[in-house]
């Protein structure tokens, strides 16, 4: 969900993906490569990105991940489904 | 539906999927040292946790066992030359003996429409016979209304055709025989009732021969 948020905005390559969160985390979450690229290729496979070649910062070519149309929707379903089970929790927390 | 084609994209170029993700792991490993961070983790394991997701492993695996067991075969020529020899042997007499028993038993007769014939029986408490009068034939073939027409077939003994070393079988048969069963015959015209049942019209006979190469004829003769 995460890295499908932050895809939203921008087409990233793997490392920046993963830097990204750990940044916006304000370095809380470290998006480990173990998870990272097996995530990226369900969600390949699934449709919710796709991959285009492009050329890093450092003059090397590698492909750039993006959030396709049918990634959107899945992203939205998601973040509602996570706000539902959010306020649950603190619903529990709060009044138990 | 999508997701199908793609698992199927993915089988026909699967080496350029894994060399694309290839390229991009050793992309993160190099930025991720210049970052200073070497942790990065077992490059293979990542790929091959990649790869289970698009979902051929089983294939991976089975043509892995499959490569496996033909190395062993190829190591025991001997136990492998058996082995084939025998299923060889058990395959063949199986096919054989079914297809004798196709050709003699299941084969339908070389009619136009088997199921619709039928054969005559008279009975009686004590014996039954499918010889039927000839006047009665001509009366069923007229009146019946279940029946579409009455065919006669009388055996006669066997007798010498040309040069023949085997006999011929014989049958004396009506008329509508051929018109009514739709067999196909050998050499002579077919017999047809207009012509046949003239009353002037001379006997005619058309042969057949079967597949063991005996002859048999079909005699329309001229009835009283």
């Amino acid at each position: 969900m995460l890295i499908m948020r932050v895809l939203q905005s921008t087409s990233l390559h793997g490392y920046a993906l993963a830097q990204r969160i750990h940044l916006l985390s304000s370095e809380v979450l470290a998006v480990e490569e173990g998870l990272l690229y097996p995530t990226l290729q369900k969600m390949l496979l699934k449709g919710w990105v796709t991959a285009e070649w492009g050329v890093s910062e450092t003059n090397r070519k590698v492909r750039f991940y993006r959030l396709t149309t049918d990634g959107r929707k899945q992203l939205k379903a998601e973040l509602s489904e996570y706000d539902r089970v959010t306020q649950a929790i603190q619903e529990v927390l709060r009044t138990a | 539906m999508g997701e199908l084609f793609r698992r199927i994209r993915y089988l026909l170029n699967r080496h350029r999927f894994d060399a694309e993700l290839e390229n991009d792991i050793e992309f993160h490993r190099e930025m991720a040292a210049q970052a200073g961070c070497n942790n990065f983790g077992n490059t293979l394991r990542i790929r091959e946790q990649a790869r289970e997701v698009w979902g051929w492993t089983w294939l991976d695996r089975l043509l892995q066992d499959l490569r496996f067991g033909l190395r062993i075969l190829v190591r025991s020529p001997g136990f492998t030359l058996v082995a084939i020899l025998v299923l060889a042997v058990g395959i063949g007499v199986n096919v054989c003996a079914f297809s004798l028993f196709d050709m003699i038993a299941l084969k339908p007769l070389p009619v136009r429409d088997p199921g619709s014939l039928v054969r005559l029986e008279r009975r009686s408490p004590n014996a039954s016979t499918d010889g039927v009068p000839y006047t009665s034939l001509l009366f069923y073939g007229r009146n019946a209304k279940t029946l579409s027409a009455a065919i006669g077939v009388l055996g006669v003994p066997p007798m010498q055709v040309d040069d023949d070393l085997q006999s011929a079988s014989a049958s004396f048969v009506t008329s509508n025989y051929f018109v009514e069963l739709g067999t196909p015959v050998g050499y002579g015209r077919l017999f047809v009732p207009a012509q046949d049942d003239a009353p002037d019209a001379s006997p005619s006979v058309t042969t057949q021969r079967s597949s063991t190469g005996q002859r048999s004829c079909l005699i329309c003769p001229t009835w009283l």
